[in-house]
């Protein structure tokens, strides 16, 4: 007896919308790294430094592919919200993914000019390009947008996306590492 | 043109369809309304990604909300009248007008990839970003064919409607002269 194509592909996609869900789960269930991963980054300026070295700080490590919507969106809500950010301890530090996440695009100089052209970006904000070692270490699944909230002790507190809809959150972490 | 016209005149003479394409409306516009700025809210969907509609976004949605409530009420009608819709068409126009925005800058791609790489080794190399950089370096062009699709459907359905049942019987099954 063979099955009709129609209920095959119904059958596939719950199959597949469980795995999704499945995975989520794991994701969710494994939790963050107690410990922020030491791995080098490059700043625009084109000097190394370490993961390590944010320790003391509070700090906001925002992983982005320049292609990414969301991404230039969330750029746009953090430039709104620097003075707030201005008024806390929290360090911000955005690095454009590992060759981009895997699709080709501008460097994270010109994107953040494109997206905030008027914006004057704080001295305390460092911009560069992850390494292959911070992709792997921090990205495994190489998501276009990802951040992470490190608290003063280089401990990750918080993992999420989306600065434009997650704002609040970020903000709190700010404030309440003050 | 003419064909659309008297197809929606027949729409709006049964209360049937009436209902549907007014219910379908009121359904389909918030729910564009909210999806398709998910692409800049990283999935989230709700008064957050509202907040992002862009005068272009909401026109999308309102067209696509527009001819999808049509059709299915266009839909309505050939049913009630006994004669097969056209589907497949508006199907795809709001499969692929809904699921763009979430694909391109969520996890959901990374993840389905990464979970299906575990019973399909071969995908473990193929990056998700690679698909979800097409999909947003290319989502007004998608979401123009997916309003083209709608409004593929929205005429084939019209079609059917406006040339009524007779066309739908089949040469062999009339009578022999």
């Amino acid at each position: 007896m063979t099955a009709n194509p129609d209920r095959r592909l119904v059958r596939f996609g719950c199959v597949l919308a469980l795995l999704v869900l499945l995975g989520g789960w794991r994701v969710q269930a494994a939790g963050p790294p107690p410990r922020a991963p030491d791995a080098q980054f490059t700043v625009v300026d084109g000097s190394a430094h370490s993961t390590a070295e944010l320790k003391g700080s509070p700090t906001l490590l925002w992983l982005l592919s320049t292609w990414c919507g969301s991404c230039a969106a969330g750029l746009d809500t953090l430039s709104r919200h620097a003075d707030e950010i201005a008024k806390t301890d929290l360090r911000v530090v955005i690095l454009r993914n590992y060759q981009n996440g895997g699709y080709p695009g501008a460097g994270i100089a010109q994107f953040v000019a494109r997206v905030i052209p008027r914006f004057q970006v704080p001295d305390s904000w460092v911009l560069g390009q992850a390494s292959l070692e911070l992709d792997r270490a921090y990205n495994g699944k190489h998501y276009p947008d990802i951040y992470f909230l490190i608290d003063r002790q280089g401990r990750i507190r918080e993992v999420g996306g989306a600065p434009s809809a997650t704002m609040d959150r970020i903000l709190h972490f700010a404030r309440s590492s003050g | 043109m003419r064909t659309l016209i008297d197809a929606l005149w027949v729409v709006r003479a049964e209360p049937a369809a009436r209902w549907t394409a007014l219910t379908a409306f009121a359904v389909l516009l918030p729910v564009y309304g909210a999806t398709l700025p998910a692409s800049l809210t990283g999935g989230y969907i709700g008064w957050v990604s509202l907040r992002l509609l862009t005068p272009a976004t909401a026109a999308i949605a309102l067209v696509l909300s527009i001819m999808l409530s049509l059709t299915l009420a266009l839909m309505v009608v050939l049913l009630r009248h006994g004669q097969r819709a056209s589907k497949a068409a508006a199907a795809g126009g709001a499969l692929v007008a809904f699921v763009t925005p979430l694909l391109c800058c969520t996890p959901v791609l990374p993840l389905a990839l990464g979970t299906l790489a575990v019973a399909f080794p071969a995908l473990a190399g193929m990056a998700a970003g690679t698909v979800q950089g097409f999909i947003a370096t290319h989502e007004t062009a998608i979401l123009i064919a997916a309003v083209a699709l709608s409004g593929a459907a929205l005429y084939q359905n019209a079609v059917r409607v406006a040339r009524g049942a007779a066309c739908r019987v089949s040469r062999s099954r009339q009578p022999e002269r």
